[in-house]
């Protein structure tokens, strides 16, 4: 083979292609799968993660974010359950926490209703428990009912106040016909007498029909025999 | 990088069929140039998209299919320098069906002599003759005096042609 021939023979060789599909398949594969990838992954997410990329210290702060994200759950979950606790039980003080931000009056219902349930449900390991927290949160609403009532003691207020102790007292009852006497609420009651006792001097002095003093006897007929919550609902009538 | 990525679907289909042809013909087999080739690109693109300074993409992804034909017959075992006697265990049968198709019997030899060429005789014969390449460019890309690479030329030629009398 002569060398003009030989060189005309390798520029033949020119006629070597590819297969055709293959060409774009693997075109596909390089360019395509990248940019397929790309527009998968939402732009905000990626910025975000690029931005979190820039700063090293990201990485750490994610962990710390998912130590916290953990422990924020894990509080939420005690939090929940410590409401379904009764006095006496583990995490009832956790409850008596998240109590704090509720008024005093409110929080002495709650404990009336867990001592309800306690003696419903024979809890005798929880029932000391239960009424030692009853007596101590009925001082505390006796006391903030004293505040209230010193601060603004109108008929609304007076109405709020009888509602409360009226629910209390309607579960000291039901307490009585399961055989448990927590006693009387003294500290409320002082509260109330006096209270009852400033209405009626305001009467006194106040010109009243007849039937008004009919109704001013009855007052101070409840009030002797201690019914005092009784007694300001009446006063409510004659003075509304 | 939509513009960069059109940029290199470009550049792919000026040289997919050069490089493809290059690597076939010294390795002679339709499947590990298909591979070596995606290769090639696959590289090429990993560094076109990196920004990096790429003036001449010719030169530089025959660079690349250089070197993973290189790395490819050192993960073989063998040297560049391929002996002709082992050449009938290792490659494909030689003439494929799609060559006999396409090529003819002198050309088909001349195939076959070329895959026993010395590597850098390969590179060369192919890029002059076979992609019209000056003799500058070549110089260039395999960074030898233009008079090396006429030198070598010849050599090559006439080392091809006895393997072409041997066969």
């Amino acid at each position: 083979m002569i060398e003009k021939e030989l060189i005309k023979n390798l520029k033949a060789l020119n006629e070597i292609k590819p297969r055709k599909d293959w060409v774009i398949l693997a075109k596909s594969q390089i360019l395509d799968a990248e940019y397929v990838e790309q527009r998968v992954i939402s732009k905000p997410a990626q910025k975000a993660w690029s931005i979190l990329e820039f700063f090293p210290s990201f990485n750490y702060q994610k962990q710390l974010a998912y130590a916290f994200a953990t422990l924020a759950l894990l509080a939420v979950g005690v939090f929940g359950f410590a409401q379904y606790t009764m006095p006496g039980d583990l995490l009832f003080p956790i409850k008596r926490i998240t109590e704090q931000t509720q008024n005093p009056m409110q929080v002495a219902y709650n404990r009336s209703e867990d001592l309800v349930q306690i003696v419903k449900e024979n809890k005798t390991q929880n029932l000391d428990s239960a009424i030692s927290e009853f007596k101590a949160s009925m001082v505390d609403a006796a006391k903030k009912l004293t505040q209230d009532l010193a601060q603004n003691s109108d008929n609304d207020s007076i109405k709020l106040a009888i509602a409360e102790v009226k629910k209390i007292q309607d579960n000291q009852k039901q307490l009585e016909t399961l055989g448990i006497n927590i006693g009387e609420a003294k500290d409320l009651d002082n509260v109330l007498a006096l209270l009852v006792q400033e209405q009626i001097d305001s009467l006194n002095d106040s010109t009243l029909t007849e039937g008004q003093q009919e109704q001013l006897a009855e007052i101070i007929e409840l009030y002797d025999e201690g019914q005092y919550s009784d007694a300001l609902e009446k006063i409510l009538l004659i003075t509304n | 990088m939509e513009h960069i990525r059109e940029q290199f679907s470009e550049i792919y289909d000026q040289y997919i069929s050069k490089i493809y042809r290059f690597v076939y013909l010294k390795v002679n087999s339709q499947e590990i140039a298909e591979d070596i080739t995606s290769n090639v690109f696959m590289k090429g693109w990993e560094a076109y998209k990196s920004q990096k300074e790429i003036n001449n993409p010719g030169a530089f992804l025959y660079q690349i299919a250089r070197n993973s034909v290189v790395d490819y017959y050192r993960q073989k075992g063998r040297t560049n320098i391929v002996s002709t006697d082992s050449i009938p265990q290792i490659a494909d049968s030689g003439i494929t069906a799609h060559d006999k198709a396409i090529l003819s019997a002198d050309v088909s030899a001349v195939k076959e002599s070329i895959y026993k060429l010395k590597k850098d005789y390969q590179d060369i014969l192919i890029w002059h003759y076979l992609e019209d390449m000056p003799i500058a460019d070549i110089a260039k890309i395999m960074d030898k005096p233009a008079g090396t690479i006429r030198v070598m030329l010849h050599r090559g030629l006439k080392e091809l042609k006895e393997l072409i009398k041997e066969s």
